[in-house]
């Protein structure tokens, strides 16, 4: 039976009723369950979907305008880009990784670790992955437009690792590059770390989750000594302001349009607009994407919702993965849910006000030598620390895309192993994991391949 | 045997013989009217709509393949009409399987392989002014530059303007071989990722309930991209963006795009399960697909051409209307079937 949301039997009386609070109160009384039902992954905004197209579809509660808006930056990220002749460089390129935004995040996804459709990022050796490849900076572009060459093509070698115990082997991936004439890097002369495109869901209302929330769970200096710091990633945006970062495995940026005119960029070799009035380049080029292409990109991802998960809240299994979950401490930084802001301004109107269940503290963690790529791209974090990935949406990662893998680098076929990966503040949740008689941990997973 | 309504609908095409042969090779498929249950209509899905349709496509591509070395051979106008005709027949194969590209086609590139759009023109220009065209030379052009309609854009030119053999340069003819060589090889890919029993096939049949929705979902997407995409854009923004508009077949495209979707509601016992649950949805959306197939078969060819055309714009909009109807209809069909 599907939960009543707000589309139904409650919101006919919201556009009866003035007062915001009436309504709250209203939604209270009628629907306790409401507010607190983990089924609800995206609170107003969670789609009823669990097929294969469930991370494509647009968040629920969007009014008609906003569906109209997120009709548009539809096909524009489906599109597929091409090299132009308008000027030097117009179009896809020279250098790219891929030639669309869906040629990664297939289907909105979780990316294959495989190559043209993942990345790699590099640093030299020195100085702890701070300091970028001369000419390369941080991203291998291994695709190039006729005429040009890639500056280096990837090649993967996957091997097992057997674990201690009765634990079945972990693999690895050896990321090789060769360069257009044929030679390899030497391992020595950089890291490198391939990258898959992360799940694309509730993008928006990440977004919304306020500062405040994400600084309460921050505990830098472990002052409460329990092994677990997190920490904020603070970065400064065109105005100096100081933001937190959010998006990409390492939080390297704080919004939607800043994750989405990177990849532009870095990955597709597309120029955005420096100037939106006049939709220049930095250069003085005209912008391969337009403001309103990067704007209309922008807000499709951040009006996409996130899958209801498989079982209600009250589900016995339900009530016991995610008591072991939190038992585990995995729910210290997978924290399960939040409040999304009140702003007036949220992008959505729906997004205001939610309590959202996307399993995420918004933070870094130092994970461990194991997870330790050798990449800390722009200095922001240490090449051992990695966001918490969201988990909403979880169990359906390969019914999406039966080629994904979990984890940065898509190393883990298994969420069992993607959790014996973890280590450095996670290795205590890790040993508990690793303790729980079989029975509990195929209720944990379970319950996880409902999320 | 389970009929393709697109073969049927359009049986006077040359390619009905294939595909029927194919499709009497299989097992009979038990009566969708007696026996439809979630598992009986995965496995009718699996076994009697989707892999005949890639074996089709396959063959057909090795015709296309033979047909584009023969006009590299021997550039004569006969065998580029010939290579022209190859070309036109398997494109429908292809356009049909739209509702079922979820899977390997999407999640192993495999459709940006063979249908990637738009067409890359400056990439191909510039690839024809190098001097010999070679497998290397191919080797560096991206999935816009090949497939469907990188050869599309070569065998018929742009702006309608289809070239005569003699027009056709070594590079272009060279180009053509190895198109049809890679186009072969990727359309092969596609049929043995879902044969066998790890391929994709076994997986849904695996699951039969999931697979009912993921058939539906299918459909619903295929929908979704006729009456927004499609047609809908092209409406408000121009013939630019009209996919196989160099041979002037889009209306062909789409036609063959809303059968496919018909023929996994109609053909493999979904609308009867449908209909245990709904009758009046069921016939509704029988209906609704009915329409959108005639009204797809109503618009003419080129219509890039045709656009300032009011009568042709009319048609456009009659299908943008019934496959909207058939989309909303569809999308009430998942959610009747759905468990949540």
């Amino acid at each position: 039976m599907r939960p009543v949301t707000m589309t139904g039997a409650v919101r006919r009386p919201l556009l009866v009723l003035a007062s915001v609070v009436l309504v709250a109160l209203l939604v209270v009384v009628q629907h306790p369950s409401l507010a607190v039902d983990s089924q609800l992954a995206a609170g107003a905004l969670t789609v009823f979907n669990r097929t294969s197209a469930a991370f494509e579809k647009p968040a629920s509660n969007l009014t008609p305008e906003e569906i109209a808006r997120h009709d548009v930056g539809d096909p524009l990220f489906e599109r597929s880009h091409i090299p132009l002749a308008t000027h030097q460089d117009a179009g896809l390129g020279p250098l790219f990784n891929a030639n669309s935004c869906v040629a990664c995040h297939v289907r909105n996804g979780r990316g294959a670790p495989v190559p043209g459709v993942s990345l790699v990022r590099v640093a030299l050796q020195e100085a702890g992955g701070t300091t970028p490849v001369p000419d390369w900076e941080w991203q291998v572009q291994d695709h190039a437009i006729f005429g040009h060459q890639p500056e280096a093509t990837m090649d993967l070698t996957w091997h097992e690792e057997p674990q201690a115990s009765d634990e079945p082997p972990l693999q690895k991936v050896h990321v090789g590059l060769i360069r257009p004439n044929g030679e390899a890097v030497a391992d020595s002369e950089m890291n490198r770390s391939l990258r898959t495109a992360p799940p694309l869901i509730g993008l928006g209302l990440l977004e919304a989750v306020p500062d405040q929330a994400i600084l309460s769970h921050a505990d830098p200096d472990d002052q409460d000594g329990d092994g677990i710091s997190g920490r904020a990633v603070v970065l400064r945006d065109e105005h100096g302001q100081q933001t937190l970062g959010r998006f990409g495995w390492k939080a390297g940026t704080a919004t939607v349009q800043e994750q989405t005119a990177e990849a532009y960029l870095n990955d597709m070799g597309l120029t955005t607009a420096a100037d939106p009035e006049t939709n220049r380049t930095a250069e003085g080029q005209p912008a391969d994407i337009t403001q309103d292409e990067l704007t209309a990109v922008t807000f499709y991802s951040q009006s996409l919702g996130a899958p209801a998960a498989k079982r209600r809240g009250q589900d016995p299994l339900v009530s016991k993965g995610s008591a072991l979950f939190g038992d585990l401490h995995c729910a210290t930084c997978h924290v399960p849910s939040h409040e999304t802001s009140t702003d007036p301004n949220a992008v959505v109107a729906a997004i205001r006000s939610q309590t959202i269940w996307p399993y995420t503290d918004l933070l870094v963690h130092d994970m461990g030598s194991g997870l330790d790529d050798g990449v800390a791209e722009h200095g922001y974090t240490s090449s051992a620390e990695w966001r918490t990935a969201p988990l909403w949406g979880l169990g359906l990662t390969h019914r999406v895309n039966g080629k994904a893998g979990y984890l940065h680098d898509g190393r883990a076929r298994t969420v069992d192993e993607a959790i014996r990966w973890h280590g450095g503040e996670a290795e205590g949740a890790k040993e508990n994991y690793l303790a729980l008689a079989p029975r509990d941990r195929q209720s944990l997973l379970d319950w996880l391949q409902g999320l | 045997m389970t009929e393709l309504r697109p073969f049927v609908s359009k049986a006077s095409l040359a390619l009905t013989a294939g595909l029927l042969v194919v499709g009497c090779a299989q097992k009979p498929p038990a009566d969708p009217a007696q026996d439809a249950t979630p598992s009986e209509v995965s496995r009718t899905f699996v076994e009697d709509l989707v892999l005949p349709s890639y074996t089709a496509l396959a063959e057909e591509s090795h015709g296309l393949k033979e047909a584009l070395q023969a006009l590299a051979n021997e550039p004569t106008e006969e065998h580029l009409a010939a290579a022209r005709q190859q070309w036109s027949e398997a494109r429908p194969l292809w356009e049909v399987t739209e509702s079922w590209a979820f899977g390997p086609a999407e999640t192993e590139g495999l459709d940006g392989d063979l249908d990637d759009w738009p067409v890359s023109v400056l990439e191909l220009e510039q690839a024809f002014a190098t001097d010999p065209f070679t497998a290397d030379t191919f080797s560096q052009l991206g999935t816009t530059s090949i497939g469907f309609h990188g050869i599309e854009f070569v065998l018929y030119g742009d702006d309608n303007a289809w070239p005569t053999a003699a027009d056709l340069t070594p590079q272009q003819t060279s180009y053509l071989a190895l198109a049809g060589d890679a186009f072969h090889d990727t359309a092969d890919k596609l049929l043995n990722s879902w044969t066998g029993t790890n391929g994709f096939g076994a997986t849904l049949t695996s699951n039969p309930e999931g697979t009912v929705l993921e058939m539906i979902q299918g459909a619903i997407g295929t929908l979704e991209e006729v009456h927004l995409e499609k047609l809908g854009a092209v409406l408000e923004e121009g013939p630019e963006d009209l996919e196989s508009r160099f041979s002037g077949t889009t209306n062909t495209d789409i036609m063959f795009n809303v059968s496919g979707a018909q023929s996994v509601f109609e053909d493999t016992g979904l609308k009867q399960l449908l209909a245990a649950k709904d009758a009046d949805l069921a016939q509704q959306l029988s209906d609704a697909l009915a329409m959108s197939v005639s009204a797809a078969e109503a618009m003419p060819s080129m219509l890039s051409q045709r656009l300032d055309d009011p009568a042709v714009r009319q048609s456009m909009e009659a299908a943008i209307e019934a496959t909207e109807s058939a989309f909303n209809l569809m999308t009430q069909a998942l959610e009747a079937l759905d468990s949540f």
